[in-house]
């Protein structure tokens, strides 16, 4: 197991390293001035662009500019953002994650567990109402844009029944030394309307898996087995043919893990909701290429892991997939 | 009984009439205060001098650091007498090179320590090494020396005598704190302490900055020529447009300066709680005819070489039209590279009228005929089709460049739209990759910027199109230089260029604020918006909980 394991590390670890290289030279190769930005709104003379691209390193040639970039790597320097500048690409992620982590960590928690149990309920109550309408909304929902849907729920819940606020993160006039309790009340208010926007347009895929996971083992032997010995229904649902669909189950979810980080670019845009994702598409339309590698590293980063975490899972909770 | 004595009725009636009128115009003053949150589509990340470059910069600087003294309501940059005083407290000229400042006594740090005539000559020093700000030094060239006479007194030196040397004096300098910031090698300034947490003379001084979602001001009482009404200034970051309407319609934010024409003002005053204002601005719009071959600088264009195609072009163009679309009820026109808050904008003469059969007759005199039938004018085998560069960040420009497309098809000429995003148009504007580009630039108070864009000497830095006529330079020569340069000057100079046609001129855009109802004694200022926010007030009958 633990050859396995470093095996799959080193590949993981190969895939990675290839992937940020080749982000590196695609970002250089497209077309586009990183310096645009800067000289969007006033005359900037040749001289003036010459001292900004060596600021930035843009003067040197490609290779000189990959050895800098990989030699910041390794001291865990990802270079200083052209677009924000002076500001540290490290400094700019670790200010953006928590934003994103709490939005896509709330969807993805609500759509595994509200929608994981909409899914069993509408297994065992196949072919019902309930089963139809639910599967008729949630994909008519999952077919909705989200920004559209944002939308929409800006404009009744916040315009017009001011119920909740219709963006940012937090209220920009809550003083600085509030209580937590404060802050995090104020957080939750701002966060319900984004997590129900990204929720609402994606709980059809966990909803749909799941039904169709349930219905295959409630055909299966071992589960007829267990009705016959008299187990209750509940008991014969959730301990013997639910825990046979957390493997597909974690598939998914291994698909969708880089969504903690990568965020919803339009929905971060609608709420202005400051996280990963505004943040990469805005470095994207700027061509700020330290912002955009850092961006572009972590979600590899998180798509490489996160595929190595759902093999593992498959190893732990599946003795057949288990290696020798 | 001494104290039953102070108590008689006489005294006590003589008390309430003394002490209850300061105690109603204490609670008066207090009521008009309030807060103000102001949208801003982008990041103030280092809002400090010779760090600026961007307009939320300027924006958040401008309320921080003062100047030795700014134009007047009426920004004619070259009238001294009509500039208003900010750190100096007056001016005097020794001769026409050298003018005297004698700086506020009541002046301030926000750290309490005494503006003085060091913070002036290190300020200027650093300003003019053009390793810290290449474009600024340049705009300050002319200038010879900054001394200190005395701890109030500097004298500024100039190489030669010319109408702006005043606006070039006190425009391109906001004052530093030599106190705090001359320990500080320049190329340390942006990562170092004073940028994250500045120390400014202005109205506001600094509170905080949460990067990538707000920065907060608070008003500085201590302000020497009066203490701001609004107690707390929030800047929120807000790139996408319909999220900063949406938090301006929900009652989030009070101010936004980029309302979308179109959409924005008809949303915005449907809810009786705001109102939409319009500024000058310094924008102008326009069509940029390349006068050298696309990307190849080295030969003529084939086509807009020629000055009388690019005449009969401009000529061939529905102004009315195209400002109608694009910006609603709020377009303004242009016909020269002016924008309408210069001072010199009422001196461009009025441009060519819209004429499309006079355009067509110019074009068929100059040999463009449809030969072949096929609905394009050609000559010598050559059809008259120009590619047309838009950038997707503009939604006004795209609206306008398909109908640019469609008026300039019904006089015979092709035009192919190239839409690309930001940071492509612009490379391709810099390598001079284009024949037609639909371009916007934000121009300088002064109308003497025109010659980065519009001179042969402009063609190393901003002049895209490489354009260059002797004689438009020597009109604009004589009217920036001439110390007598006025009315009759300017008025050559912008005809000389309209007949050349560089450019087709279509728009100088004003700016579109969103305001909160309960704001007063609100001016913009077309230079700097928020320069006199430190004087704007709450309606004490409209103030809201944030207010308080």
């Amino acid at each position: 197991m633990s050859r396995w394991l470093l095996r799959r590390s080193l590949q993981a670890l190969v895939t990675f390293t290839l992937a940020v290289l080749l982000l590196f030279v695609l970002l250089r190769v497209a077309p586009g001035d990183p310096l645009s930005r800067l000289t969007e709104e006033r005359a900037v003379s040749e001289r003036e662009l010459a001292q900004l691209r060596a600021r930035f390193g843009l003067n040197q040639p490609l290779g000189a500019q990959l050895r800098a970039f990989l030699s910041g790597v390794t001291r865990g320097d990802l270079g200083v953002s052209i677009g924000h500048y002076p500001e540290p690409v490290t400094s700019l992620i670790a200010a953006r994650l928590p934003a994103t982590l709490l939005l896509g960590g709330a969807v993805l928690l609500l759509n595994f567990t509200v929608g994981a149990w909409l899914g069993v309920r509408q297994a065992v109550r196949r072919g019902s109402g309930f089963d139809r309408w639910l599967t008729r909304l949630a994909l008519a929902a999952y077919a909705t844009p989200s920004f559209w849907l944002g939308m929409v729920l800006v404009a009744f819940v916040s315009i017009r029944w001011h119920l909740l606020p219709a963006a940012q993160m937090s209220d920009p006039l809550l003083a600085a030394d509030a209580g937590p309790v404060t802050k995090g009340l104020d957080v939750l208010r701002h966060l319900v309307l984004p997590v129900l926007t990204l929720s609402l347009t994606s709980i059809a895929l966990p909803l749909r898996h799941q039904r169709a996971a349930m219905l295959a083992s409630f055909r299966l032997d071992f589960v007829t087995a267990a009705r016959a010995r008299g187990i209750t229904e509940r008991r014969v649902r959730w301990r013997h043919a639910w825990r046979t669909t957390l493997v597909p189950m974690l598939t998914l979810l291994g698909l969708w893990l880089p969504i903690l980080v990568s965020g919803s670019v339009f929905v971060e845009a609608v709420f202005n909701w400051p996280g990963l994702g505004s943040l990469a598409a805005e470095a994207i339309g700027s061509r700020d290429y330290p912002v955009l590698m850092g961006t572009a590293m972590l979600v590899s980063g998180v798509v490489v892991l996160a595929g190595l975490l759902t093999d593992l899972g498959y190893a732990l909770l599946d003795p057949r997939v288990r290696p020798a | 009984m001494l104290g039953r004595r102070r108590l008689t009725a006489p005294r006590l009636l003589a008390a309430i009439l003394f002490v209850l009128p300061s105690a109603l115009a204490a609670q008066q003053r207090a009521s008009d205060h309030g807060a103000i949150v102001i949208i801003l589509g982008q990041e103030a990340s280092t809002p400090v001098p010779t760090l600026l470059g961007t307009k939320a910069n300027i924006d958040v600087s401008d309320l921080l650091f003062l100047r030795l003294a700014r134009p007047g309501r009426g920004l004619v940059t070259t009238d001294e007498k009509s500039f208003e005083p900010q750190l100096a407290q007056r001016w005097s000229r020794r001769d026409s090179l050298t003018i005297v400042f004698e700086l506020d006594p009541r002046a301030k740090w926000h750290d309490g320590v005494p503006v003085s005539a060091r913070d002036v000559v290190f300020s200027f020093a650093r300003m003019r090494d053009s390793t810290v700000d290449p474009e600024r030094a340049l705009l300050l060239r002319h200038l010879a020396t900054v001394t200190a006479e005395s701890d109030r007194r500097v004298v500024l030196r100039f190489r030669r005598a010319y109408p702006d040397q005043f606006y070039d004096a006190t425009w391109h300098v906001q004052l530093l704190p030599a106190h705090l910031v001359d320990t500080i090698p320049p190329e340390r300034f942006a990562a170092s302490g004073f940028v994250r947490a500045p120390v400014g003379s202005g109205p506001f001084r600094w509170v905080r900055r949460d990067p990538g979602r707000q920065l907060e001001l608070a008003a500085n009482p201590g302000f020497f020529l009066g203490a701001p009404k609004l107690d707390r200034v929030i800047f929120l970051l807000v790139r996408d447009p319909e999220a900063a309407l949406n938090l301006l319609l929900d009652g989030s934010a009070d101010a936004y300066e980029a309302v979308p024409p179109g959409s924005g003002p008809p949303r915005l005053t449907a809810n009786p709680a705001l109102r939409v204002l319009t500024a000058p601005s310094f924008g102008v719009v326009y069509l940029l005819f390349n006068q050298r071959a696309h990307g190849d600088r080295s030969r003529p264009h084939p086509i807009l070489g020629d000055a009388g195609v690019r005449r009969a072009l401009s000529r061939a163009i529905d102004r009315t039209t195209l400002l109608r679309s694009a910006y609603g009820a709020y377009g303004l026109g242009t016909s020269a590279p002016v924008a309408q808050a210069h001072w010199t904008h009422r001196f461009v003469p009025k441009g060519p009228s819209y004429d499309p059969g006079a355009a067509r007759a110019e074009l068929r005199r100059l040999g463009w005929s449809d030969h072949n039938g096929d609905g394009v004018l050609d000559k010598n085998g050559v059809p008259l089709a120009l590619r047309l560069n838009v950038p997707t960040s503009s939604a006004p420009r795209m609206a306008m460049a398909t109908q640019v497309q469609e008026q300039l098809r019904r006089i015979g000429v092709r035009i192919e739209q190239v839409r690309l995003e930001f940071p492509v148009w612009f490379e391709r504007r810099k390598r001079g990759e284009f024949d037609v580009d639909f371009a916007a630039v934000t121009m300088d108070p002064a109308p003497s910027g025109i010659v980065q864009s519009w001179t042969c000497a402009g063609r190393a830095g901003s002049n895209f199109a490489q354009y260059c006529d002797p004689a438009v330079d020597a009109f604009l020569e004589k009217a920036i230089n001439d110390p007598k340069g006025g009315e009759r000057e300017w008025r050559a100079a912008y005809a000389a260029l309209q007949n050349d046609a560089p450019a087709a001129f279509i728009a100088s855009p004003p700016t579109l604020f969103a305001l909160h109802r309960r704001y007063r004694n609100v001016h913009l200022r077309p230079e700097s918006l928020y320069s006199d926010l430190w004087l704007w007030s709450v309606d004490p009958a409209r103030r809201i909980a944030r207010d308080r």
